[in-house]
């Protein structure tokens, strides 16, 4: 009982069932991740782009509908109203801004161009 | 031209026997061997691309041998655990020959383990997984020559370990 025959320790045993099918199960799944994850990432991008969008949409209309921003539209009506009121016209930003004390008032210096060189640029 | 799985299947029907049969004697557990050559084939599967189906087999073995090893390391091996379970080896076989083989098993461990890795790596591969001394030294990089004077000097010392066992 105790004797172990010469060349036993040869035997070759049979290994264990469903190891071929256990790889082609992995390898299946191997596969599938890129189908399945396709549609997914597509729809994650389309989100992203909608919420992107949204967000810089409340962005502008915030920075436009603050009293800030309002405040500055109604001065450069103001001032638009008054100068063509008396005939001047402001080109090219040439309304200088002068510092003033209070600041709820503030003071632009509008100077008129010489006659020569008005008359100039009409021509 | 990247492996098939249809290549990579018929690979695994060619070695499964021979490749466990090392394992088994390597790791002596049947469901760490089956993972280990399971993990083995989809290593390869991962690798698809830039494997050559002419050495599918090369590559097969070195990767399963490489992972094996890690299993050993990872374990602290070579301890004795006991018994080991074999429960697919022995499944519906009468008592008496299971506790047969499960002695056989214990002498065959014991006197393994008294080779040098690099021996007992060159007698496993070549009692258990039928290569020849050119496929071993093309599995392990060492020159054909190595591989017959370690095949030679493994069985001697294996007979001899074996002989001792018995009165």
């Amino acid at each position: 009982m105790n004797k172990i025959h010469r060349d036993n320790w040869r035997e070759m045993l049979d290994p264990p069932v469903g190891g071929l099918a256990r790889l082609i199960d992995a390898v299946e799944i191997t596969r599938a991740p890129r189908s399945h994850w396709r549609p997914a990432f597509a729809l994650f991008g389309a989100s992203s782009v909608a919420v992107f969008g949204a967000a810089l949409g409340l962005a502008w209309q915030v920075h436009h509908s603050s009293p800030e921003s309002r405040f500055r539209q109604a001065l450069e009506a103001a001032l638009r109203a008054a100068t063509a009121a008396q005939g001047i016209q402001v080109e090219n930003g040439a309304a200088l801004e002068i510092p003033s004390a209070d600041p709820n008032v503030r003071i632009y210096w509008i100077a008129q161009l010489p006659i020569a060189a008005s008359e100039r640029r009409q021509d | 031209m990247p492996l098939s799985e249809g290549a990579l299947c018929a690979c695994y029907r060619r070695m499964e026997k021979p490749l466990y049969n090392v394992l088994y004697r390597w790791l002596w557990q049947a469901q760490e061997c089956q993972d280990t050559m399971h993990d083995a084939f989809m290593r390869v599967w991962e690798k698809r691309g830039s494997v050559d189906e002419a050495k599918l087999d090369n590559f097969v073995w070195t990767t399963a041998l490489n992972l094996a090893r890690n299993r050993l390391r990872w374990r602290g091996l070579w301890r004795f655990s006991g018994p080991n379970e074999e429960a697919n080896a022995l499944a519906g076989a009468d008592p008496l020959e299971a506790a047969a083989r499960r002695q056989r098993d214990a002498r065959l461990r014991a006197a393994l383990a008294t080779l040098p890795q690099a021996m007992r790596q060159v007698l496993l591969l070549s009692e258990f997984g039928g290569l020849g001394v050119a496929e071993i030294a093309q599995v392990l990089g060492v020159p054909p020559g190595t591989v017959g004077s370690r095949k030679h000097q493994a069985l001697a010392r294996l007979r001899a370990q074996l002989n001792e066992e018995m009165p």
